[in-house]
């Protein structure tokens, strides 16, 4: 559940930007180019799986007594009253 | 002494006639002392810090729509007139309202007024909104149409988001102080990268504890950057005035609150497309270069990850034209129903019956005045259908139509 934050969308899409930035400059080696291209479609696809992440998740906090929290799904009770 | 004395009636008279010459007057006051009388006349006083006006208003005149209370605050219509009997003056009341200005707006003003005084709402204090927020923490009644609204648009603009929600009252006594509590409680769980605190549309009394002090202190306090979404397009709130970010609505709350995933895909594409243009250029012209290492390994490794690539490419194209598909048709539709409105005001009519629209090519602004030309200038003329780009010849600063 929690394995969304491996994907970080800012950081790939930063990465894709600097990688375009660099290479663009065009001063660059082939081998040091070829590397940067390839980081670049990485970090792009990394972008594009993120973007497909489709489910929405919806919870609801809970207090518990003595500062701590808990999650409830939201989608069922949503279900059961439309 | 005195040669011709007035009776009492007379002079009472005299007063009356000449207060009875004042045009019908409108009134402010509180409202104290209302009795209606069996007879079903209503008698009462208006009164200010330093005055009071006796006033009745006879059974056959209408109250508006609201039970008169001590302490109201009204507006009142009449004339005056004198009770005879009395020897004293009066307003006769033909209509009576409810006042706008009452205590609650001057209590209003005066808790804006001192934390306008105190900073909280200044344009330093606020914090920009997260660019790319992973988890949305939302204050708001969890049956309201709010909540709905804000899942609505988050599930179509950014579905990989994760919202919590923190259900709160959002009116009647007992809201502000839970509202308080909703902001604390997603602050202290800390996950959150933007809270959204707000409701629907409704009455201003609906709305009154997004303006109580306690709110609008949690709203300024919070850790979290806070975008305030009380649904009342024309007043802002107190809360609204507090927050980092203030919306119209719960539903722009949430397109504030992330990115457009269409946008995103776009900026990645057009990316992509960079980096492979650049790629391409770098490989031509090191094709020499290349020639000598034909066959070696890290060149069918590159070519292996230029087919690849082109193969991403064309996946990306395909997705970019479905969105821009989907983009173009939800817009072509708006168009065309507002255009049904607009009738004969559509730029596009004007340009149907035969005109054009001139552009400068160099920066896209609109060529209104031939003199603004150079012969040599390059320009971009729209027609009804499609559109031509042109190199002037020629300038004429004076038409030849006028």
């Amino acid at each position: 559940m929690a394995k969304d934050k491996d994907l970080n969308f800012e950081g790939a899409l930063q990465q894709l930007e600097s990688a375009v930035d660099r290479l663009e400059e065009g001063s660059l080696p082939l081998s040091e180019a070829l590397d940067l291209f390839e980081a670049g479609l990485k970090a792009s696809n990394m972008c594009r799986t993120h973007l497909e992440q489709a489910r929405q998740r919806v919870e609801v906090l809970v207090a518990e007594s003595g500062g701590t929290f808990e999650l409830t799904d939201l989608d069922a009770e949503n279900e059961s009253e439309s | 002494m005195a040669e011709h004395p007035l009776t009492v009636s007379e002079l009472t008279q005299t007063v009356r006639q000449t207060l009875e010459q004042f045009p019908p007057l409108w009134v402010v006051g509180e409202l104290s002392n209302f009795t209606q009388a069996s007879s079903g006349h209503r008698y009462f006083t208006l009164v200010d810090e330093e005055s009071q006006l006796k006033c009745v208003m006879w059974r056959s005149r209408q109250l508006s729509g609201f039970s008169p209370e001590p302490g109201m605050e009204v507006l009142a219509q009449g004339t005056l007139t004198v009770y005879d009997r009395r020897g004293e003056y009066q307003f006769n009341v033909s209509q009576l309202f409810q006042s706008g200005v009452g205590q609650q707006q001057l209590a209003f003003e005066a808790l804006k007024q001192r934390l306008i005084e105190e900073g909280l709402f200044d344009e330093e204090v606020k914090r920009p909104l997260p660019e790319f927020p992973q988890i949305i923490g939302v204050v708001t009644s969890r049956t309201g149409a709010a909540i709905r609204d804000i899942l609505n648009v988050l599930r179509r603009r950014a579905p990989w988001v994760r919202v919590v929600l923190r259900p709160a009252l959002v009116q009647g006594l007992e809201a502000p102080e839970d509202i308080v509590q909703g902001i604390e409680a997603l602050n202290a769980w800390g996950k959150a990268d933007v809270l959204i605190v707000g409701r629907g549309g409704g009455s201003a009394e609906d709305l009154a504890a997004f303006n109580a002090e306690v709110v609008v202190r949690a709203v300024r306090d919070s850790a979290v950057p806070v975008i305030s979404a009380v649904g009342h397009e024309v007043d802002y709130s107190l809360s609204d005035l507090a927050a980092d970010c203030r919306a119209p609505t719960p539903s722009a709350a949430a397109e504030l609150a992330v990115p457009d995933a269409d946008d995103l895909r776009e900026l990645v594409g057009r990316l992509t497309l960079r980096a492979r243009d650049s790629i391409y250029r770098l490989l031509e012209e090191n094709e020499s270069t290349l020639a000598h290492y034909s066959d070696s390994y890290s060149l069918r490794h590159v070519e292996d990850l230029v087919f690849q690539h082109d193969q991403h490419v064309d996946e990306l194209q395909k997705d970019l034209f479905v969105h821009f598909r989907r983009a173009f048709d939800g817009k072509l539709e708006a168009y065309r129903r507002l255009s049904g409105q607009l009738g004969s005001l559509s730029p596009l009519s004007v340009l149907e019956r035969g005109f054009s629209v001139t552009q400068r090519l160099d920066d896209g602004r609109l060529v209104q005045d031939a003199g603004t030309l150079n012969p040599g200038d390059r320009v971009r003329v729209r027609f009804a259908k499609g559109e031509a780009i042109c190199q002037v010849e020629g300038v004429q600063e004076e038409s030849l139509l006028t």
